[in-house]
């Protein structure tokens, strides 16, 4: 509460904040008339304040003190000004950096922006790591992101609507969207979802990725998240909805579907013959690092008819010496990958790249020849492991993750019939995930011909003329809005 | 939850926990020799994953093991396989089934049983038999430095043989018990010959010289009547019906051309067979191909269409012969390879039930043969050089 008294005031203020000693404040003397201001040095700029305060005091001119008030409110150089009187609002600005400006006598607050810059530039993206297109990211600064997805969006429909999480982060969270493309239901839904979130606080956008969207069916994500503001927009235009956290260099974008994670950002830079291809490819590297663990399984352990003559024989007589079954082998060479790569991501910078490498190879060279491991199973696992690189989204490689071992699992116990009966687990669950009543599997089932243009294979972009139905009722991309 | 439960039941209601085998713990045969010794089956079975000594364990080289074993049965036999070897038989892959004469005398579907009832193998494997006094099991054992695989030394050489030279022939299983069961056909098969010292053959230190003389070698048809075994074809009749069947990739024929050599190369040979029934049947045999020329041993030059017809004319004849020596050998055996009268039963199953003893029919049978070879290529020169010089 900001009552008419000064002292008490700047008093209060600091008992709140437990005098921390990065609360400074300055009294100042105007005709008389005691002024304060307020602020957070740790987060406040001490070259705005001076320039904006002190420079403008000095330029006020008031003709009597009943004015003080209304004159500061008019004359100090800032273009993000308002006016407070809850304590709540006091709190959240102040800690955001603002500075107070409070005049004996009045009950009112005076707020000004001189936020100080505790970020990182923009930088290139870390995670999704494209060849041909542009390699800003975004950082932890929200209005930074915000303004990234602006200089590509131009359209005055682009609105951005904001909630505070979180009861002491406070954190803000922007949805951005464009209107009259994205429907608006959705957003309601995202809105009502957000509002409900009753937490001490957010850190990342990762943490209100649950209460957007219930985990757990299939394992693999819906809600995608980037770094890259070139895909927030290509998402906006298309029709999906792009969340903002603040302090999170990730955006999250909702809804996305199965297809999603099969494209990268660079696919619509490219000329579609080459991306057809390339996607096709990444199908493929898909199915082949959840299926190939539990194929080698199946094939050498229950089903030795499907091999060529020649590739038994061989298996055959390398395996010998070999104390550990199959799938034993399998997930020792798995697990020592996989620590593999969750070392090569905590090791600083300038060991990184030979331990991953060195470990690999040298690891599986020892294994063979120490007689724990058959050679064959190097060459499985590096396969699997590689063409599990080729994704970037980690909630997705952490669903493949799953699911290989699931297939491994069905393949030891009942060979072929195991894998069909695993894949047939599998479909069932991706099929049966929805996401504001769209499912998963979309363009693929239900069927939408216009939009598999743009699934597994790319037309040129003047044949797609339509946006999906299910994301926007907006069919036309081009010419009428 | 309950439908997690649900599946895991289904689980256990499929067969199969009991087929769970590690790679290292099966036996691969490949290759099985059936031979007699009175009453009992010899069986020599060649085992594919044996370590070749030389080579260190991730080499991709294999050893040769051969193992006999006798019993009164296949089954028997196998069985007692089991007992002498670390390992468990694994027959998913077996390529070769080679029997002696003395077994194909007394019948070939004796010892089919156990291989078509069995579940795990395949029915894909060739059939085939060794000439006169040669032991099956010597075919197992023999060496060649060109394979890697030992055991896919009989096989390759097989598949190599039958595609050209028009002499053998790759019968899988499937299709000779086929011909067998066939109302009005009989079946054949090929045969295999030990050239050299099987005792050299077997040894890898003779692999080392560079004087191969030992090897296997593929002839001719036999000629079976049922099941069992009459006589062999020489090479002119084995030619001659596998030309009439019809599967031969490319076959070289020689002809005379006043009096020196002129050879053609006849490839994607095809042939149709025709029955047109009146009084009696009267069977029709179109053969069709392209001929290469190969070799002219003279000084005959291809400037004019006029010779390249001659040497056609020739050669067309020549194959006509060819075809009907073979004809004649099988049909005077009673036996019938050709499903002739297969062909007159689908055409008319009356009259040939009608017909009483179609054995003896067969000998008067009118056969008419045709073959029409388009000499397409002719090489790289148009006269000889023999013809140049003057």
């Amino acid at each position: 509460m900001i009552t008419n008294n000064l002292e008490n005031n700047i008093k209060n203020i600091k008992k709140h904040y437990g005098n921390s000693s990065d609360l400074k404040s300055r009294f100042v003397s105007f005709k008389k008339t005691k002024v304060a201001y307020i602020f957070l040095e740790s987060v406040a700029s001490d070259d705005k304040i001076s320039n904006f305060l002190v420079k403008s005091l000095s330029y006020t001119k008031i003709s009597s003190i009943k004015n003080l008030f209304d004159a500061l409110k008019n004359n100090i150089f800032n273009s993000n000004l308002s006016i407070l009187t809850k304590d709540d609002d006091i709190y959240t600005y102040l800690s955001s950096g603002f500075t107070l400006v409070l005049v004996d006598g009045f009950d009112e607050a005076i707020c000004i922006e001189t936020k100080s810059i505790l970020d990182r530039g923009i930088n290139e993206a870390t995670t999704e790591a494209i060849i041909r297109g542009p390699k800003d990211s975004f950082t932890e600064n929200i209005q930074t992101n915000i303004g990234l997805i602006r200089k590509r969006i131009k359209d005055n429909n682009l609105w951005i609507n904001d909630i505070n999480i979180g009861t002491r982060t406070k954190s803000k969270v922007s949805i951005a969207y464009i209107n009259g493309v994205a429907k608006k239901s959705y957003i309601n839904q995202i809105k009502k979802r957000l509002e409900k979130i009753n937490i001490d606080g957010i850190l990342d956008s990762g943490s209100i990725k649950e209460y957007l969207s219930k985990e757990g069916k299939a394992i693999f994500p819906k809600i995608q998240s980037t770094e890259r503001p070139d895909v927030a927009s290509k998402s906006l235009l298309e029709g999906k909805i792009v969340i903002l956290v603040e302090n999170s260099p990730f955006a999250l974008i909702l809804p996305s579907f199965l297809i999603d994670y099969l494209h990268s950002a660079e696919d619509y830079y490219e000329s579609s013959l080459n991306v057809s291809l390339t996607r096709l490819f990444r199908l493929l590297s898909f199915i082949l690092t959840i299926l190939t663990p539990a194929f080698y399984i199946a094939v050498t352990t229950w089903n030795q008819e499907v091999i060529p003559n020649e590739l038994l024989i061989s298996l055959s007589i390398q395996k010998a010496g070999v104390p550990f079954p199959t799938t034993l082998e399998l997930l020792l060479m798995i697990t020592t990958f996989e620590i593999l790569k969750e070392a090569d991501i905590r090791i600083p910078n300038a060991t990184g790249a030979s331990v991953s490498i060195v470990g690999a190879l040298i690891l599986g060279e020892a294994a063979v020849s120490a007689g724990i491991v058959s050679p064959i199973i190097i060459i499985v696992v590096a396969f699997t492991s590689i063409s599990g690189l080729v994704y970037t989204d980690v909630d997705f490689i952490n669903a493949i993750r799953w699911w290989r071992l699931i297939f491994i699992f069905f393949a030891t116990i009942m060979g072929f019939i195991g894998i069909v009966v695993a894949f047939l687990i599998f479909l069932i669950r991706i099929c049966s995930i929805e996401m504001f009543s769209i499912p998963y599997t979309v363009p693929t089932s239900p069927l939408f011909i216009e939009m598999l243009k743009d699934s597994f294979i790319k037309f040129p972009k003047f044949k797609i003329k339509k946006r999906a139905q299910y994301l926007s009722k907006n069919k036309y991309k081009s010419g009428d809005r | 939850m309950k439908k997690l439960l649900f599946l895991f039941i289904l689980f256990f209601m499929l067969t199969g926990c009991s087929d769970y085998k590690e790679l290292n713990n099966i036996a691969i045969i490949s290759s099985i020799s059936i031979d007699k010794n009175g009453d009992n089956y010899i069986v020599g079975a060649l085992v594919a994953n044996s370590r070749n000594p030389a080579e260190s364990n991730t080499e991709a080289t294999a050893g040769n093991a051969v193992y006999e074993v006798e019993s009164n049965s296949i089954a028997g036999a196998l069985q007692k396989l089991d007992s002498i070897l670390p390992k468990k038989i694994y027959l998913g892959h077996l390529g070769v089934v080679i029997i002696s004469e003395d077994v194909a005398k007394e019948g070939v579907i004796n010892i089919t049983d156990y291989f078509f009832r069995n579940p795990e193998t395949t029915k894909r494997f060739y059939l085939i038999m060794t000439e006169g006094k040669d032991k099956a099991s010597d075919v197992l054992k023999m060496l060649s430095p060109l394979e890697s695989f030992p055991f896919q030394n009989i096989r390759l050489n097989i598949e190599n043989a039958s595609s050209s030279g028009a002499l053998s022939h790759n019968l899988t299983f499937s299709k000779f018990l086929e011909m067998y069961l066939k109302k009005g056909s009989d079946p054949f098969l090929p045969t295999i010959e030990i050239v050299g010292d099987i005792k050299k053959g077997s040894s890898t230190k003779s692999l080392e010289s560079s004087d191969i003389s030992f090897y296997i070698k593929l002839k001719g048809i036999a000629i079976f009547k049922d099941d069992k075994f009459i006589t062999y074809a020489n090479i002119d009749e084995s030619r001659g019906i596998n030309l009439a069947i019809g599967n031969v990739n490319d076959a070289v024929i020689n002809t005379k051309l006043n009096d020196k050599d002129v050879v053609v190369n006849v490839s994607n040979i095809k042939t149709k067979k025709k029955v047109k029934l009146d009084k009696h049947p009267i069977y029709y045999i179109k053969v069709k191909g392209t001929g290469d020329i190969e070799e002219i041993d003279s000084n005959f030059n291809l400037y004019s269409n006029k010779n390249i017809n001659i040497i056609k004319k020739k050669t067309e004849e020549e194959i006509k012969s060819l075809i009907t020596k073979g004809i004649t050998k099988v049909l005077s055996y009673k036996s019938d390879p050709l499903e002739f009268g297969n062909m007159l039963y689908k055409k008319n199953p009356k009259f040939y039930n009608s017909i009483d003893n179609w054995n003896d029919y067969l000998n008067k049978l009118e056969i008419n043969i045709d073959v029409d070879i388009n000499i397409q290529n002719k090489g790289s020169i148009k006269q000889t050089i023999k013809a140049a010089k003057k």
